[in-house]
């Protein structure tokens, strides 16, 4: 495939980051998440909702509405709406999305919104009926949602690599300890490694703290013009790069990588930026395997060797080196639907700004945040990633 | 129901076959099973025999599931397996003893739900029944 001279996101901000606390079940509907997202986006950035005329939006419990329906439910008139279906690589698109129409003067101030609820047996609804390939090919085999496919890709993984389930625990445990610190966390428990072995068995080398725990809440941020965002008078955050890639790697029997190894040294280049010059790296953990093929991916290490990369180093919040997963990721606050697939942006949005939720890294200027998205049938079909810098005020 | 079973006479050779979607116009198999062809979007797709040996690439065993009839007391196998002619299935598997690489040969069974499923066997293994399943899973 022809490579190709995209134009860059500059004088887009990104501003506003809101995390609506996600709670374990919830008997309100997805709509409530995002009027509370909507309220807050104004109330931070001090603008009316009449302001906001472009609404991206991502949701898997939002149906049989989409973005039209919220734009009658909440009295608004947009001149520029979107829906990305894209699960866990639903933010960065919509980012993305959201960016070239701000660029292109399609809109000035656009609201993205990653949320969903989860209503008693709405997770056993959700993965029954997830797409046709999934409910005539995998469901019927175990009835296991995403845990089945993920056992046998982190099984085949550690097969490849030579690798135990204890190669797996650091990314858990350090994200744990993360979220012991971030005020959202649903799971704040302390986890040692005796309590990652030890936890009940799931599928195949997948046991409890390998899963994200299904949650209701939302994740949003709004995406306007650096002129804009100075006009208003709040903190902002610069896109410096955006990727993506989709269905990459087809032939591999089972999935051992993703489209990151693709675009990634495009990715850094086009931010002006080294591997060595992240501050944060937000990577979507929906199993410690995915954020391993990843951080390999994205080349932080070889492929294979993300097991080692992880070991030999302090991922936390308060490390001076590489930070992983600032909140604590899915892993420990939740899985939020499409929430998700916000959750990093938001997070760097937060960390980049000075205004983390207890706790703030120490001076970041740079943040990777990295998607994957959409297990159709065998494999996550969707590979984004997105460099994030810290706003500089002209 | 089950795989069929091909003696050929020249060589005695036992091959099992299963059907799978294949397009009439370029061959490529469609699975999971597809009205318009992957490759060349021909709309002829038919069931067509193929050879159902293939090894194990990945195997699992759930433990927690959200159908009751796979809640059996040493959970329920599953694997992702490659036919020989290249095709890649989730498939449920019979012994959860058997490990990456090893040679297996799918079987085609109906399940409770009036599902055509695919299972992998030991090469050597005759034919089951969803029956024959449960009750050696109940053990």
């Amino acid at each position: 495939m022809s490579s190709l001279q995209k134009t860059g996101f500059d004088k887009v901000a990104l501003v506003a980051p809101v995390s609506i606390p996600y709670t374990k079940i919830s008997d309100k509907s997805a709509h409530y998440f995002f009027g509370r997202s909507l309220k807050e986006l104004t109330l931070q950035a001090n603008i009316h909702k009449d302001h906001i005329d472009g609404i991206a939006v991502s949701s898997f419990t939002l149906l049989p509405d989409t973005v039209i329906s919220l734009t009658e439910y909440f009295d608004m008139s947009p001149t520029w709406i979107e829906q990305v279906s894209l699960g866990g690589a639903s933010g960065v698109v919509a980012m993305q999305r959201a960016a070239r129409a701000v660029q292109m003067g399609d809109a000035n101030i656009i609201a993205c919104i990653g949320a969903d609820t989860n209503k008693k047996e709405g997770f056993k609804e959700l993965v029954e009926n997830f797409s046709s390939f999934s409910s005539e090919a995998t469901y019927p085999y175990g009835a296991a949602g995403p845990n089945g496919v993920f056992s046998l890709i982190t099984q085949n993984y550690m097969d490849k690599f030579d690798l135990s389930r204890k190669d797996f625990a650091k990314i858990c445990l350090d994200q744990r300890q993360n979220a012991q610190h971030y005020e959202n966390a649903l799971l704040k428990t302390k986890l040692t490694l005796e309590d990652y072995l030890e936890a009940r068995h799931i599928a195949g080398p997948l046991h409890l703290f390998d899963c994200v725990m299904p949650c209701a809440g939302a994740e949003a941020f709004l995406v306007m013009s650096v002129d804009k965002a100075i006009e208003l008078d709040v903190p902002f955050v610069e896109i410096a790069g955006i990727e993506e890639r989709y269905n990459a790697y087809s032939t591999d029997p089972v999935q051992y990588r993703g489209g990151w190894s693709i675009f990634a040294n495009h990715l850094f280049e086009s931010a002006h930026l080294a591997r060595s010059d992240i501050d944060l790296l937000y990577t979507y953990d929906d199993y410690p395997v995915i954020s391993m093929m990843q951080i390999e991916d994205l080349g932080f290490c070889d492929k294979g060797k993300a097991a080692e990369f992880v070991k030999n180093q302090d991922l936390t919040f308060d490390s001076p080196g590489l930070v992983h997963n600032s909140s604590g990721g899915q892993l420990s606050c939740g899985q939020a639907g499409s929430a998700a697939g916000y959750m990093g942006i938001v997070e760097a949005i937060r960390q980049l700004t000075n205004s983390a939720l207890g706790n703030q890294v120490s001076r970041p200027f740079t943040a990777l945040i990295s998607g994957y998205g959409m297990v159709n049938y065998d494999r996550g079909l969707c590979s984004v990633g997105s460099i994030l810098k810290a706003g500089a005020r002209l | 129901m089950f795989g069929r079973l091909h003696s050929q006479s020249r060589s005695k050779v036992m091959t099992y076959t299963i059907s799978l979607p294949t397009c009439d116009s370029c061959n490529a198999v469609q699975y999971p099973s597809r009205e318009i062809c992957r490759n060349c979007f021909s709309e002829n797709i038919t069931h067509k025999d193929t050879d159902a040996s293939g090894i194990l690439l990945a195997h699992s065993t759930i433990g927690h599931s959200l159908h009751n009839q796979f809640s059996t007391p040493a959970g329920w196998p599953i694997a992702t397996v490659q036919l020989n002619k290249g095709t890649v299935l989730i498939v449920h598997l019979f012994d959860s003893a058997m490990t990456t690489g090893a040679k297996i040969r799918l079987q085609s069974l109906m399940d409770p739900d009036g599902r055509r499923v695919f299972i992998a066997l030991p090469l050597s293994m005759k034919a089951i029944s969803w029956e024959d399943l449960i009750k050696e899973r109940m053990k």
